[in-house]
């Protein structure tokens, strides 16, 4: 008898990873929180870009203060947009007119108006490539948009397990209005210890896999902790930075008053330390430098995309119980931006009762 | 080389089933439980594909599959064993879940065990229409240490077995030994009804191993299962017949087997419609 070893087996499956994809090939990627898809999408924009001779590489995303992240992970050659900035200066450069807009709301793009207008135009794609990240989040239009008359070849990086608004766009619609391939899935986490990823997984509904932590464990059981005030809750987070310094998260429900109030305090308990707070309406992500040491007070929608060694989720009762799937996923993506320690902080009050049992349980959400 | 159980394996195989059967009371005279061994091995085992959940004139169901432990297991230990120790010479470095399909008493799960070191922890799924022959092998499993970490489950078909609805990457073992010689069985439906459960699993490298007798009869079903389990994606890395050597009372002898190894490496590609 004669039986190939198991890791011989193993080697057969020579799998395409997203940096060695042909460069001139469009690819769809999807993959959990802490697989990498933010670093793999600049990598991939800066390999481009220095494939086409130094030509400047799009790099399309959600929110803002990921479009900074990408910013300060970028060696060059990368060109990280908003998808509303990007469309908005790309659709003029290309038609010489202003995006048109619902009339209430200028982010609200009338898409199929503007397909009309740049196909009576002839506009043609015109760059050499286009890497999106968050894809979910992005219009099923902007997709249309991208590879009709921006580029023919596509990098998108998606997880519909983490769409926040009940209107994401599905990975099908992707894949059919960017005309892709099947998304090839990574299945590693690297971020998250053993005992965050545990708890993001409770909250995980969704179609691709738990991923494999390739993390060892640090002995650190996220915990469930209780503040009577949000003066006990400043103390709290600044004696744990002193205690343990690296990237603090603070998410909080809104920013505005909580998140304004506690950013106050924490400046005043750690006048040495780095503390910023992110406004989406103030746009003031340049100012934040998040991958330095220090606090960052931000709300849900901005902590996408980010990481931080310790996170605290401030304001848990109005996160839980999940009530729909759209809350499910919000805390199952906030919960995995942990790398080291997770922190659930909730009070005055008691959680509801249906609040604490849509929780882990004590053996893997400890409770101080 | 003589391929030879591990320690643990053949005492527990002495304990559990030899000297039960010796020491019963109606093994008299040369007699197994009261029958000639002859007709143990062809009437009462009929081959390994007897209805065991039914008594056998004074045999009950519990009778019947230890004659079938007695008769036939060591021969598939020692196969199965073999394959695994060729398979595995490292253990896999994730905790695999090894699907036993036909598992009789615990075969497939006592011969990865022997191979997989010292307390080998792997999620065990013993299938088995008899349920004389499940309570047999978890009798067997629960008497050896070497199986503590491991997690076990039995179901009478495949439809019954019941997993957690986390999908996840962990590599599964699929041992589909002695099965496809069953005259009523559907390779297609089979197999289709094993993707369902790998699909339950989520995504992770699936590994089929095939050992049967080289008589042609054992292995009616064999072709048209492969030609299934390739259409699903599987690539066929063994399939032959060969033989391994065995140690017996009469001496040293060659032992024929038909085998083959079908692998699925895990799936990356996520398959949307549209």
């Amino acid at each position: 008898m004669r039986l190939p070893t198991y890791e011989e087996l193993a080697n057969v499956e020579e799998q395409l990873e997203v940096l060695e994809y042909p460069l001139d090939e469009s690819l769809f990627v999807v993959g959990p929180p802490g697989s990498g898809k933010t670093v793999l999408a600049v990598q991939r924009a800066e390999t481009v870009s220095r494939w086409e001779t130094g030509k400047s590489v799009p790099i399309v995303t959600y929110n803002r203060l990921l479009r900074r992240l990408m910013q300060l992970l970028n060696n060059g050659g990368v060109y990280p947009r908003t998808m509303h900035t990007f469309v908005w200066e790309e659709y003029r450069r290309r038609t010489k007119h202003p995006v048109p807009t619902e009339r209430e709301d200028s982010y609200a793009y009338l898409w199929p108006e503007m397909l009309g207008r740049l196909r009576r135009a002839r506009v043609v794609p015109d760059r050499p490539h286009l890497v999106v990240d968050e894809g979910q989040d992005l219009p099923e239009g902007f997709f249309v948009y991208a590879s009709r008359h921006v580029s023919r070849t596509l990098t998108v990086f998606a997880d519909e397990d983490q769409a926040l608004s009940r209107q994401c766009t599905t990975l099908e619609q992707i894949k059919r209005a960017a005309n892709l391939d099947n998304p090839i899935i990574l299945r590693r986490n690297h971020r998250n210890t053993p005992e965050i990823a545990a708890v993001a997984e409770h909250f995980h509904s969704g179609r691709l896999p738990a991923a494999d932590v390739t993390r060892e464990s640090n002995g650190e059981l996220p915990r469930l902790i209780r503040s009577r005030n949000i003066d006990d809750t400043a103390v709290l987070i600044s004696n744990w930075r002193q205690t343990m310094g690296g990237a603090v998260g603070i998410v909080v429900h809104r920013t505005q008053p909580t998140g304004v109030e506690l950013h106050q305090k924490l400046r005043e308990l750690l006048p040495r330390s780095r503390v910023n707070i992110y406004q989406h309406d103030e746009r003031n992500e340049n100012s934040t430098n998040i991958l330095e040491d220090g606090v960052t007070v931000l709300n849900k929608m901005s902590v996408k995309g980010q990481e931080f060694d310790s996170l605290f989720i401030l304001e848990l009762e109005r996160f839980v119980p999940c009530e729909n799937q759209a809350e499910r996923r919000a805390m199952y993506m906030m919960c995995s931006r942990a790398r080291d320690n997770l922190l659930l902080v909730y009070g005055p009050g008691h959680l509801s009762k249906k609040a604490a049992n849509a929780l882990p349980g004590p053996q893997i959400l400890e409770r101080q | 080389m003589t391929i030879e159980l591990p320690k643990w394996l053949d005492d527990l195989r002495q304990e559990e089933v030899v000297q039960r059967v010796l020491d019963d009371s109606r093994s008299v005279c040369g007699t197994v439980l009261g029958v000639s061994f002859d007709v143990a091995r062809n009437e009462v085992v009929g081959g390994g594909q007897a209805s065991f959940d039914e008594p056998w004139r004074d045999l009950t169901p519990s009778d019947r599959v230890l004659l079938y432990a007695y008769c036939l297991q060591k021969g598939h230990l020692e196969e199965l064993t073999a394959a695994f120790g060729m398979l595995f010479p490292n253990p896999p470095v994730d905790t695999p879940i090894v699907v036993d399909l036909g598992c009789g008493p615990c075969t497939g799960g006592l011969a990865i065990a022997g191979v997989l070191g010292d307390q080998p922890c792997f999620e065990y799924i013993g299938v088995d229409r008899s349920r004389a022959m499940r309570k047999l092998g978890e009798r067997m499993a629960a008497a050896t240490t070497q199986m503590d970490e491991v997690r076990r489950q039995w179901a009478e078909d495949i439809d019954s077995v019941s997993w957690q609805p986390t999908l996840g990457w962990r590599p599964v073992i699929v041992i589909v030994s002695y099965l496809l010689a069953s005259p009523t069985l559907d390779a297609a439906n089979l197999v289709g009804q094993l993707e369902l459960l790998l699909s339950k699993f989520g995504r992770g490298p699936v590994t089929v191993l095939y050992t049967n007798s080289p008589q042609t009869h054992a292995n009616r079903s064999f072709s048209a299962f492969s030609a299934v389990l390739q259409h699903a994606g599987f690539g066929l890395y063994a399939d032959d017949t060969g033989e391994i050597e065995i140690e017996r009372m009469s001496g040293v002898r060659m032992r024929a087997l038909q085998y083959a190894l079908f692998y699925r490496p895990l799936r990356r590609t996520l398959e949307l419609g549209g």
